[in-house]
Formats: structure tokens, sequence, C-alpha cells
């Protein structure tokens, strides 16, 4: 059983799941509300053990008989509004902690695998991504300074035109138009370094940005929630099939 | 130099400033409470970014060497305050991710203990004893686990949100039907002293609790009564793995509780990343603050890009 927890109209979710389809393989796939406000769970943990299930529509499911996840969820979510606003914040970082500690827990491959950081929506994060990553590929980086007024939080940042943009799907490289080419190639050729990278942050699906001055590479974002939204239907697919080849 | 980061409305800020003091070391100081004072801004230098911290005697021109941080806590539903305050962590986050001087502690590493159950799983697979759990948001579950536990069962909160532990007794029972609103952690009751290690670098000093309630601060902050602190020991094994997890979790310091049952049992209950020592060394005597503080001086950094 595969897991997917995002947006029917999620078009990355959309991609794999009819892939998946395709190829015959059972599919769970959850919305964010169905994820934080249907799905009820027990999860056990001991020194020795640790196990647990979902029960979605009155249907079981042990956390055993997921075989790979594919996490999509946007964080929109927020408790109901009957809840005082003290108990809202309560149930929803109840909310979250519970998910977080379930999925961490899964031993299948989990895409991506989000570090707390991005949980929290720690907004520091996305620059300690480039520079993790410039360091692991010995490239410069180039990030904002803080703005005046801070985002409350993490968004997806879509591709900038400027910059050439590669998306990253396991050990697949997919340039986004076909002048990003060169430096997908580059990326391919970089591609131990990027895999450490990947292990060591479980990220499996990303997209990297990078710009150029003097002919050098210099790492500009890397976004480990890309929204496929404005993305040519080639492009999706690629992106769709390399990611449901990595969860089937 | 040696900068302080916290909450004039905290214990712990004030009496790191004191002992700072004491020591003749020089620091800075910055109440984030007072936000507005103070702003963070970022350079670029030979490909490196450098931070200045100015405002209030800050001139960004004094290198730091070393910094202690525990960050403020909003107080106040004030939206400018809020923002304010958001807006001086977020830079100083963004600082302290980078900063080349030794930062006690990472505010970036700190977050295990957002979700106790996957602290719980880090501290079990780090060799620690650690109690059956359960978080669920099914009532029948709750109550599985109540009987299997024959009737031994606290129930708190699975996130970083301030709960205290109670016990899961019968009369409460009924309320598990509320549980499809909020999923719980269930823990099996470990009965026995509470051990608190508090670690800094390479050392640490144990702690030993006893008090009448499940939850020590319960009995000592909300009940007002009497709770025994004293140093205690525990076996060298135990000690030297709190600080080897501390470190793998990218941390200088910590605090780790545990429960020593009457049969030697040790249970890890959690680690938190920004222990208010001050609690334990006023009521202990032993010499946490001091720790810490020579921690910052003896590990300054030659070389940084933080300026203050």
């Amino acid at each position: 059983m595969i897991l997917v927890l995002g947006h029917h109209d999620d078009l990355l979710v959309k991609a794999v799941r009819d892939r998946l389809a395709g190829d015959g393989t059972p599919v769970l796939c959850l919305d964010e509300q169905e994820v934080c406000s249907k799905t009820s769970f027990a999860f056990h943990q001991s020194r020795t053990r640790t196990d647990g299930y979902l029960v979605v529509d009155g249907t079981r499911v042990g956390l055993d008989e997921i075989s790979s996840a594919l996490v999509r969820l946007p964080r929109m979510w927020w408790p109901p509004e009957e809840l005082d606003m003290q108990d809202q914040m309560f149930v929803y970082h109840e909310t979250s902690a519970a998910w977080y500690a379930m999925l961490a827990s899964l031993e299948c491959p989990v895409i991506n695998r989000f570090d707390l950081s991005w949980w929290l929506s720690d907004i520091t994060y996305p620059d300690a991504l480039v520079h993790s990553l410039g360091r692991r590929l010995k490239v410069h980086t180039r990030t904002d300074p803080p703005a005046d007024v801070l985002p409350p939080r993490i968004f997806p940042k879509m591709p900038d035109p400027a910059c050439d943009s590669v998306y990253i799907a396991g050990k697949r490289m997919i340039p986004r138009e076909s002048t990003d080419r060169e430096t997908s190639d580059w990326a391919t050729e970089h591609l131990p370094a990027i895999a450490e990278w990947q292990r060591e942050n479980g990220i499996g699906l990303c997209r990297l940005d990078f710009d150029r001055e003097n002919n050098e590479l210099h790492l500009r974002h890397v976004e480990i929630f890309p929204v496929l939204n404005e993305e040519p239907d080639a492009v999706v697919q690629q992106i769709g099939n390399a990611t449901a080849e990595m969860l089937a | 130099m040696i900068l302080v980061l916290g909450s004039s409305k905290d214990n712990v800020f004030p009496a790191m400033n004191q002992c700072l003091r004491e020591s003749g070391h020089p620091f800075i100081a910055i109440d984030e409470d007072s936000p507005s004072k103070h702003s963070v801004k970022r350079e670029a230098s030979n490909g490196q970014s450098v931070y200045r911290i100015l405002g209030d005697g800050c001139t960004g021109q004094t290198p730091v060497n070393a910094i202690f941080v525990r960050h403020a806590v909003a107080r106040t539903l004030d939206a400018k305050q809020l923002q304010e305050m958001g807006h001086l962590q977020g830079t100083l986050n963004s600082m302290l991710r980078v900063a080349s001087c030794p930062v006690l502690n990472p505010p970036a590493n700190a977050v295990s203990n957002y979700s106790k159950a996957y602290q719980g799983a880090l501290l079990a697979e780090a060799g620690f004893d650690v109690p059956r759990s359960l978080v669920t948001n099914i009532p029948e579950e709750g109550r599985a686990f109540w009987e299997e536990c024959k009737g031994e069962v606290i129930f708190k909160g699975v996130s970083i949100m301030t709960t205290l532990p109670q016990l899961l007794t019968e009369d409460k029972l009924p309320r598990l039907d509320l549980l499809p609103c909020s999923p719980t952690l269930f823990q099996e009751y470990v009965a026995g002293d509470d051990y608190r290690v508090h670690v800094v670098g390479n050392e640490a000093f144990v702690t030993r609790v006893v008090a009448e309630n499940v939850d020590y601060r319960r009995t000592s902050i909300i009940n007002n009564e009497p709770i025994l602190v004293e140093a205690g020991e525990l076996d060298s094994d135990t000690v030297h793995r709190c600080i080897a997890f501390t470190h793998s979790l990218g941390l200088i310091a910590s605090g780790m509780d545990f429960k020593r049952q009457a049969n030697g049992r040790l249970v890890a209950l959690e680690l938190n990343p920004y222990p208010q020592f001050t609690f334990y060394d006023r009521l202990s005597g032993q010499p946490i603050t001091r720790a810490i503080v020579e921690y910052l001086i003896q590990n300054q950094a030659e070389e940084t890009n933080v300026f203050a």
C-alpha cells in the first residue's frame, strides 16, 4: 500500500496517482483535512517496538503495510473555529507532533522525509538547505538578506525565470526548460554529492535554482515542496513518473 | 565577548547575566522582551555572511566569540510587540544558523522535543529505556492501554505545548471519549524518584528530585508544596550516554529527565534543549549556571562572523 498525503488537485499527487493506477498499485490518498481531522490512529512505542495503524473510512491500515509514502501536505490545515484560540493552537500542535512521529517511524521510503524545521515552518530552513547543498556541491551560494518584514512561515517558491532550474527526483534530473539542460547535465555529474545530501536531509524530490555569474554557478534556492502549476505537462509527467518510480 | 540572548521575564537570563558579571568576563545581553531596541544586519564579506547586531549600546563592531541563547516566549497578544519580537528572533535565528562561534544551544537543533513521541524513539535508539507509550485519538485504544498497564497510566500532550502529566485514574476514563478532538500521549506510569541530568559540554550534573506528585513541577510550582532537590548519582554509562545523546542532536547543553523505580529500572522521559537550570542549581546548590558560563568562556572562537 502506498500512502499519499496530499491534495487531490496537487498536480504532482495527480501525476503520481495516475502513474501508479496504471501499474495497478494500491494507493491510499488522504488530503490534509482528512489527515488532520478524519483519520483515527494509534501509535505504540516502547524500548523495543514501534507499531500502529490508521483508520480511514472504517478500514484499518497497519503502519507496517505502508510500503512507501508521498508527503505533500501544504500545512494549511487549522483546527475548527468553534474551539477558542488557545485550544486551536493546542490541537494544531498536538496533531502535527503526532503525525510527525508516525511518519518519522516509517522505515519505508518517504518522499520527502521533511525535517522538523519544515514542519515548524522555521523560516531560516530554506537558506540552511542552500548552504548545506552548496557546501556539498562546492558551489557559491547566494541567498537574500532577511526582508524588513519576515514571512510568517515557509512558502513554496515558484521558479525564478532568471534562474536555471532543475528538478531532482531520486537520481533523475529533470531540466525545467530546454535552456536548463546544461545545468541539469552538470548536476548529473555531481550526483554522488547530491545523493549524499539527499540522504542527510531526507529529500528525495526538490528543485534547484541556480544563477550564473561569469559562467560560474551560484545556488540560489532549494525548493523541497515544488509546486508544479506553472510547469508544462511534459515536465509534470516526468516528475510524476520519476516520483512514482521511487515509491513503487 | 559573550553574547546572551534571552528574556528579562525569564529566570535564566538574569541569572546568566549575574554569573557573567561575577566572572568579570565581557558580555552583552540582549533582552528580547524589548525587541525594538536591536536590529541585525547581514553583510557579505569574502563570500561569507557577517552579522552585526546594532542598537542599545551594540555598535556591531565588537567580535562575539560565544553565544548563549534562550529565546523569549511571547507573553502578550499585542500585535506590534509580537511582530517586533518575531522579526528580531527570526533575524537572530538566521544568524545563529551560520554563526562560526559556539552557540549554546542552536535553535535549529533544539526541536526534537517538539514531538515527545518522536524524541522517545530517538532516546530508545540511543539505548535508553523509555516508557511504553501510545499516541492516539481513538478512545477504545486509550482504554485498552489503560487496562494493559493495569490502570497505571499517565497522559500528557504529544507536542511541546506545555502540559503537566496526570494520572489516568478511573474517574477520568469517560474523558477518553474526547480523544477524537485531539490526539494525546499516554505512557505507562513509572513511579519513583525523578532524576534530572544537566549536560554542559562534556560535564554532567545529576540532580535527584523527590516529590509527592506525579510531576514535581506541579508539586513545587502550582501546589507550592515542598520538594526535595539534591545532588544525585547515576551510573557512569548513563551519564556518558546523556552527554553523547545531547551532542548527537547538535546541542552543547541539555536537561534530561529520568524516573528511577524502586527496582533500579531507569527510564528516560525527555530531553529539554532549553532547561530551566537555575531552578535546580538554586535548590540543589549545584553550580550549573557557573558551568555554562565557564563553558562559554573556555570555548570562545578566535574567528567569528558575529559582531555586536
